[in-house]
């Protein structure tokens, strides 16, 4: 057996200012948009960070700058989410395209996602209607998921209706059902292709629940959100386990000539590359970026 | 030419009942970043238990570490002088060049295809495409897994079937790596919370080694703007590079899973690569391309149900041996002219005529030639007519230059033989050596 090339070598000390605020260069585009991260935690932000010169002051936090095309057309829908809790959010699904050294001149829709909440009696429903499309294949995913209640709703059972097909018309379809249910410790999803058993007792959530936690979580370490170990099932059947979330400071940001202000959280753990979600200040989670893909949210109604 | 070692009574024997074949391949995986292979910052328990169950090669060397010349190699069994796909620029690859899909159909197989292809010509052409790819594992990876599950439930009959499926990632990483923050100074997407530093990993030791004097760093990368990284950069890079990994062990679970559910289990072979490594912060590089083992060296496990789990430690194994495997899997005779060897009686623990060394070119135009044996590595840089070697088993970090050292002087003359010996049966395809003299102008 090689002996590992990558043994815990020399100690790196830290660097005085880890958080880098990048200008960036936007010719071109049209920008409606600036924004500043403040440090919220009183990191030594920035401190250290090379200021070169740019075309045009304007300032992105890295974790969204991947979709500042989009953001420049960007317009938040109207209206909250209800206090009831039964509501209906649907988001943009953003492809990050890009050309190393040059702006990305678009950020296309490749898809959307349509979540509905139903707030039942000790438990939280979504129904979820999720279509992608890439290279000609489209992708749909329906879901019906019932959530247990706590400041991360984890699944509890739920069913996924997965279908594939050529949109060029070639003679292939796929379509997978999956059913799931996590009891006494143990996550289990069965379908045609057989089943798969996760001993964990965390809650495991799913993308959209991690959302709705956000909708309501104080920017702050103490809130139960950011104190809870969970893990997540990416895609309604990936299962990355021991995630947690941590608070990401504030944004100010203009959007079609609107100040908003965003506070944000970073889910990290087995699998996932820092996501970001970022949250305005009617508890809207209006962006959330993970490392390719992003979202934002394009319209609210009550369920 | 060596050809591949076939057993002539199993070919096409009609009371045999032929494997299945699935050639599952990852992208930009170094074997290192695996758990099962030492590496404590990640978590792979699929990765680790296909490693637990099959044979894998210690010394797999790819013909080039570039997505389209090493995965054009892998279902050719050519080099790349041979086919032609020097890089990811351009289709270079000989439109002539038989690939292994027509080849495995007319021997009674189904070959069929899902997620990344990445060869210069149509994957329709040798494969029924069941899904196509996307330049982005963290969206393709999962439908592409949910397809091969699909297939593997839905399969009818008893044909047998030569199943691909080509996950993505951890090639994202090389979108992490550009600089999408359009100025070039570091990781695109760099928004670290609290707390996450002292999560990242430690820069690897060798991680200011280059040791090849005469060139820049830049010839190695895709970017020659991670100069401009710093210390932090590079950690948060590899601390990405691992989740990546992480994202696509647990695609491959869920395929695994399938296989192991499915009527197939008993009766299939599962070849498990990635095309080619990533530097992972060593030798000041991430990505691809570089003739240095980070890039090079790839993991490679083929399970045989019938055959007892173990690391290979003696063949010096290459991509083009891919092909030539399944064929003889499939019991089908091999692409005529092709260079690649079965690695099936490797396996099996029978005794082969294996060749002494891998050989590959490097460096996106086929710059750097290499030859690399399982103790010693020689690298040599067209343009110059430099030579680079390292002692991989003193030195398995590429540390230290040993070409002008005494000691090593008849290894040094043995591996110059092996590259000139090697070469001279190389039949170079069209366009290729006007490539390389118009390169060489350039000096």
């Amino acid at each position: 057996m090689i002996e590992s090339p990558l043994p815990d070598g020399e100690s790196q000390p830290p660097q005085p200012g880890f958080m880098h605020r990048r200008d960036f260069v936007v010719g071109g585009i049209k920008v409606g948009v600036s924004m500043l991260v403040m440090d919220w935690l009183r990191m030594p932000a920035f401190a250290g960070e090379q200021h070169r010169t740019t075309i045009l002051p304007v300032h992105l936090n890295d974790s969204i700058n991947i979709i500042a095309n989009y953001l420049t057309r960007y317009t938040p829908p109207v209206g909250d989410f209800p206090a009831n809790g039964a509501w209906k959010a649907s988001y943009d699904l953003l492809e990050w395209t890009g050309t190393p050294g040059k702006v990305p001149s678009t950020n296309r829709t490749i898809g959307n996602a349509t979540i509905t909440r139903r707030a039942d009696a000790g438990a939280i429903g979504y129904d979820l209607d999720y279509t992608l499309r890439l290279y000609g294949w489209e992708t749909g995913l329906k879901s019906s998921m019932q959530c247990s209640t706590g400041p991360i709703p984890g699944l509890v059972k739920w069913q996924t209706d997965y279908e594939n097909h050529s949109m060029k018309g070639q003679p292939s379809s796929l379509a997978l059902t999956e059913n799931g249910e996590h009891r006494d410790g143990v996550l289990t999803i069965s379908s045609k292709a057989g089943t798969r058993h996760f001993n964990t007792t965390r809650p495991v959530a799913p993308q959209w629940a991690i959302l709705d936690a956000v909708r309501t979580a104080k920017p702050d370490p103490s809130d139960p959100v950011a104190g809870i170990e969970f893990d997540y099932l990416y895609d309604l059947t990936s299962y990355r386990p021991r995630q947690k979330l941590r608070p990401a400071g504030r944004l100010d940001i203009s959007l079609d000539g609107t100040a908003h202000q965003f506070h944000g959280f970073i889910q990290t753990g087995i699998g996932s590359v820092p996501t970001h979600y970022w949250v305005d200040a009617a508890g809207r989670p209006l962006i959330f970026t993970g490392g390719l893909v992003c979202s934002g949210l394009a319209s609210i109604q009550p369920a | 030419m060596q050809r591949a070692c076939l057993d002539p009574a199993r070919l096409k024997a009609p009371d045999m009942k032929r494997p299945n074949i699935v050639f599952l391949h990852i992208d930009q995986q170094n074997p290192h970043a695996i758990g099962a292979n030492g590496c404590s910052y990640v978590s792979t328990p699929h990765m680790d238990r296909i490693i637990g169950k099959g044979v894998s090669f210690q010394h797999f060397c790819v013909a080039n570490p570039c997505c389209m010349p090493s995965r054009t190699s892998w279902y050719t069994g050519l080099m790349s002088e041979e086919h032609g796909q020097l890089d990811n620029n351009l289709p270079n690859m000989d439109p002539t060049i038989a690939d292994i899909g027509p080849l495995i159909r007319s021997g009674g197989y189904d070959p069929v295809f899902m997620g990344k292809w990445h060869v210069a010509k149509p994957v329709e052409q040798s494969f029924q495409l069941l899904f196509n790819g996307h330049g982005c594992g963290e969206l393709g990876d999962g439908p592409t897994a949910r397809a091969a599950e699909a297939f593997l439930a839905d399969r009818e009959g008893d044909k047998p079937f030569f199943l691909n499926v080509g996950l993505l990632n951890p090639h994202d990483c090389c979108m992490w790596g550009y600089d999408f923050n359009w100025r070039g100074d570091g990781p695109a997407k760099y928004s670290l919370g609290p707390g996450m530093i002292d999560e990242l990993p430690l820069l690897p030791p060798n991680h200011r080694f280059t040791c090849m004097p005469t060139m820049p760093e830049s010839e190695f990368s895709a970017d020659p703007t991670r100069g401009h990284w710093t210390d932090v950069d590079w950690r948060y890079y590899m601390y990405c590079y691992y989740r990546q990994v992480e994202m696509v062990d647990a695609e491959i679970g869920r395929i695994l899973s399938a296989l192991e559910h499915s009527r197939f289990a008993d009766n299939t072979i599962l070849i498990f690569a990635s095309d080619h490594g990533d530097g992972v912060a060593q030798h000041y590089h991430y990505g691809k391309g570089s003739p240095l083992d980070p890039s090079m060296v790839a993991p490679l496990v083929i399970v045989d149900p019938a055959v007892k789990s173990r690391r290979d430690n003696i063949h010096a194994v290459s991509n083009i041996d891919i092909t030539a495997t399944i064929c003889d899997y499939a019991g089908v005779d091999p692409l005529p002219g092709r260079r690649g060897l079965s690695l099936r009686p490797v396996l099996e623990g029978k005794s082969t005529d294996w060749r002494p060394y891998a050989a590959a070119c490097a460096s996106f135009d086929g710059r750097n030639r290499l030859i690399r044996t399982p103790t010693h590595k020689l690298i040599n840089d067209r343009k110059n007519n430099e030579y680079v070697m390292y002692d991989l088993v003193n030195d398995p970090l590429e540390m230290k230059n040993v070409v002008a050292d005494a000691a090593y002087a008849s290894t040094l003359k043995q591996l110059k033989d092996y590259m000139d010996a090697n070469e001279a049966t190389y039949h170079y395809a069209p366009g290729t050596i006007a490539r390389f003299e118009r390169f060489l102008k350039k000096t």
